[in-house]
């Protein structure tokens, strides 16, 4: 068996790379590897892919400081040889922010990462002091229910997604300007996509952007931040 | 970004289509060119984006300093929606220019099905349909591609059309517009002035009167337009332009791969086939370009197929040796090499494996015609024999599915001949169940039948279309004798090939009728669950005209074309030969051998030679 060298690379989806999905996402980074010349091990069989995975989706439209892909190279490259040459290679509205190099394989993103926090940019356009809206948000968080419709393919159906919410803090930029920050569960038993979560906002809390700000994977003893 | 398109994409279901910022696009600062080009393909992102042409004219121009390029595709309905309820017009990808800021819109004819699109487009962006509504603020709106052989329907609409191959004319028409801007000349005489340009056709320098059963009787030029237009055709393509660099989409697209264009032009000579005859003649591109430049493309795409692309890619001097080159040098990147489609009898096995993803993924032959004696009529000359020595091989080699594409509706059929398609069928899944004994279950050939609609500069021009219902009657006829277990049957919507039809060999009364249409609501009438064939014979009951008179009626060969004055280089005398040998059932070879010219005409009219250099080592 070959030397396998494992890394995980975290990076940034901003702009205009928001209205790729996933998929298309993935697809563009297979191909920034090849261009970035990076020595990837390849799977076997006649298709060969790259060996390369990734975290928890990004719902489309929203923007991301923290999606992680794990990668799989067959020389021992610096953490900065490789940063830079992804970051020369990679299509605009994609960045890496780090790379760690693992010790040994460790389990997938996608079965590790137990929780999500998303930032909502929320713009409000009635008066409207800091207290209220504090006191408003205490309102949502203590409800037991929760109730969204959530669009499926066989038609509409409502969803409790209370149980997904784990904590938030709120903080304010000027007179208008709320920063909501959310922390989402994810796992087996679902998780909250924040699009979905707008439907319980007010009329007058207009949501300007939306970004992903950090993953945290459960461990033996607590939680904590994926790199 | 304007945020207010911003705003707009969150509201789509695939904002990836309108967004730009695909990897290698070139956005110039607006206000430092001459000349400001936008070029639409009348479909949505995933089909316009995969079209080479188009792409070969955004990098030419954005190669020169003085112009810049972008592109626009059709937007969906939830887009088109979107932007009226904004109020705001179609806009570019790259830098969201609304259409009618730039200096020349060129649209790409690639099929009949997309003119409403091209129309709608327009209306979208606020520029008025008609070309004699648009002042001096508009752009010039130009068409290119197969469809400006007979851009006729449209003419109404377009300004000018380029006839042939565009990436030297496109820098000939933007230096005369430029000229005549700089000197402060009126959209009227840079266009006078655009006669000049070999190639270009401006549909008002001509008049044509009509018979009173509607038949075209004479097509006039004004002076000093000519009598006849020929196509510009790249002589050298031995060395022919390729861009530096390619795009890399976000979304993907149908053909989500390198492509790179092996050859130009294909002197197979089937009787039925537009391509084959407004694109010669052929000529290879040298191996060495080829295998020069690839390597930098790859490094700059980071794709993971080429495909190596032409009307006959099989038929290139050298094809395995260039294949088996270029797979030893791009495998160990992952990198695999591919051909779009493989002839029956330049099939190999091995020449196969190399290309199709997996052995077990389905194969695809085109014999066209049921019998050896409506194949011998199109001049598709492949015995049986051939065919099903090919297909045996193709078992052999491990292939289970085999796809086997037919036309219905070609000249002198009879139900003889669609009794052959599904005797073929029968003979190839027989082979195949035969070779793949202990896995017969495993085995299936799919009949694909399409309708023939006969296009201009054909030797097929002055034959009838079969109407709807004897369409309908052949399909069904299809149905009832290609059944069983390991068969199956898809054919292509009959009243869609009728439109086809009519707008193939149409005039320009059938502006009319696309306005009409549009109005009514046809748009992406390409896609089969948008087409609405009720709403479009209720424009030609408005505007008061027949579709048949242009679809299923024969024309005499005296009779006056209205695409007459429009020339591929291929002379009539040789397609009304052509015709005549079809009815003989005589074959007409392929001059690519050098043994027999077939005297086309390309040749002598264009000045051109053929040229096979492909596989030579320099």
């Amino acid at each position: 068996m070959r030397n396998i060298n494992y890394y995980r690379i975290q990076y940034r989806k901003t702009g205009l790379a928001r209205f790729t999905s996933h998929l298309d996402v993935a697809r563009a980074i297979s191909r920034t590897l090849r261009r970035a010349e990076l020595p990837v091990a390849f799977s076997c069989g006649f298709n060969p892919m790259p060996r390369l995975s990734f975290g928890p989706p990004l719902p489309l439209g929203i923007e991301s400081e923290a999606e992680f892909m794990d990668l799989e190279l067959t020389q021992n490259l610096s953490e900065q040889a490789i940063t830079l040459a992804l970051n020369r290679s990679l299509p605009p509205g994609l960045e890496v922010i780090q790379v760690t190099k693992l010790t040994k394989k460790v389990s997938s993103l996608m079965a590790s990462v137990d929780s999500i926090v998303y930032q909502f940019i929320i713009k409000v356009t009635v008066d409207k002091r800091n207290d209220q809206i504090e006191a408003w948000f205490k309102h949502l968080w203590d409800s037991k229910e929760l109730m969204i419709v959530k669009r499926t393919k066989s038609g509409e159906k409502p969803v409790n997604i209370r149980p997904f919410w784990r904590d938030y803090t709120l903080s304010f930029i000027g007179d208008d300007i709320i920063l909501f920050e959310m922390k989402v569960e994810f796992g087996p038993r679902g998780t909250l996509r924040p699009d979905n979560f707008i439907s319980l906002l007010p009329q007058d809390f207009q949501v300007q952007r939306i970004i992903r700000k950090a993953m945290y994977s459960r461990t033996e003893e607590c939680c904590e931040k994926v790199l | 970004m304007n945020s207010i398109y911003e705003k707009i994409m969150e509201k789509v279901e695939k904002p990836g289509r309108y967004s730009g910022g695909e990897l290698n696009i070139t956005v110039k600062p607006w206000e430092e060119v001459k000349l400001r080009v936008v070029l639409a393909f009348p479909d949505l992102y995933e089909i316009g984006f995969s079209h080479l042409g188009l792409r070969l004219l955004y990098h030419r121009i954005n190669e020169t300093r003085d112009y810049l390029a972008e592109r626009v595709y059709a937007p969906a309905k939830d887009m088109e929606e979107e932007l009226r309820k904004a109020k705001l017009p179609l806009f570019s990808l790259e830098t969201k220019h609304g259409l009618g800021e730039f200096d020349l819109l060129g649209f790409t004819l690639q099929y009949e099905l997309s003119y409403t699109n091209i129309l709608n487009m327009m209306s979208l962006a606020g520029i008025p349909l008609k070309r004699e509504e648009r002042g001096e603020e508009y752009p010039l709106i130009i068409g290119g591609g197969p469809g400006s052989f007979n851009p006729e329907p449209l003419a109404d609409f377009f300004d000018l059309f380029l006839l042939g191959e565009g990436e030297e004319a496109i820098i000939e028409i933007l230096n005369v517009v430029t000229e005549g801007k700089n000197k402060g000349k009126t959209k009227t005489e840079i266009k006078h002035d655009l006669l000049s340009v070999s190639g270009v056709y401006l549909p008002e320098y001509y008049t044509v009167e009509y018979l009173p059963d509607g038949r075209v009787s004479a097509i006039k030029p004004l002076p000093p337009a000519p009598e006849v237009i020929y196509k510009r055709i790249i002589k050298d393509f031995k060395d022919g332009y390729l861009p530096e660099k390619e795009l890399v989409p976000w979304i993907e697209p149908i053909h989500d791969r390198l492509m790179i264009e092996l050859l130009r032009g294909c002197t197979r000579g089937c009787r039925f086939c537009q391509a084959g005859m407004i694109y010669r003649p052929v000529r290879e591109r040298d191996s060495s370009t080829i295998k020069k430049k690839l390597p930098a493309l790859i490094r700059g795409t980071g794709y993971e197929e080429i495909s190596l692309t032409s009307l006959s890619s099989a038929d290139y001097t050298g094809i395995e040796k260039l294949v088996g080159t270029l797979s030893d040098c791009f495998s160990t990147q992952g990198v695999k090499i591919s051909l779009p489609s493989l002839r029956i009898d330049s099939f190999s096995p091995e020449l196969a494996a190399t290309f199709q993803a997996k052995p077990k993924s389905s194969l695809t032959f085109a014999p066209e015609a049921g019998t050896e004696r409506l194949r011998r009529v199109i001049n598709k000359n492949l015995s049986e024999a051939q065919i099903l020595e090919t297909v045996q091989s193709a078992f052999q080699a491990g292939w289970q599915r085999m796809k086997l594409y037919f036309m219905i509706g070609l000249p002198t059929e009879t139900d003889q001949d669609l009794e052959g398609i599904a005797q073929l069928a029968k003979k190839v899944l027989q082979l195949g169940r035969k070779i793949h004994a202990s896995k017969a279950g495993h085995v299936k050939v799919v009949v694909s039948v399409s309708t023939f609609v006969p296009k201009p500069h054909t030797p097929f021009q002055w034959r009838p279309q079969i109407s709807l219902e004897e369409t309908l009657r052949k399909q069904d006829y299809l149905k009832q004798v290609i059944r069983g277990k390991g068969l199956s049957f898809s054919w292509h919507e009959a009243t869609m090939s009728q439109m086809e039809g009519v707008f193939s060999r149409g005039d320009r009364r059938l502006g009319k009728i696309l306005e009409t249409a549009l109005e009514l609501g046809c748009t992406f009438d390409a896609w089969g669950d948008k087409f609405r064939w009720d709403l479009w014979q209720e424009a030609f009951k408005i505007v008061g005209l027949k579709p048949e008179f242009y679809n299923t009626r024969a024309r005499a060969y005296k009779e006056v074309l209205p695409w007459q004055h429009l020339s591929a280089g291929v002379s009539k005398e040789f397609l009304r030969a052509e015709d005549q040998r079809a009815e003989e059932e005589k074959p007409t070879f392929d001059c690519r051998t050098g043994k027999e010219c077939s005297a086309c005409g390309v040749c002598p009219t264009l000045g051109i030679k053929p040229t096979l250099s492909g596989g030579e080592e320099h």
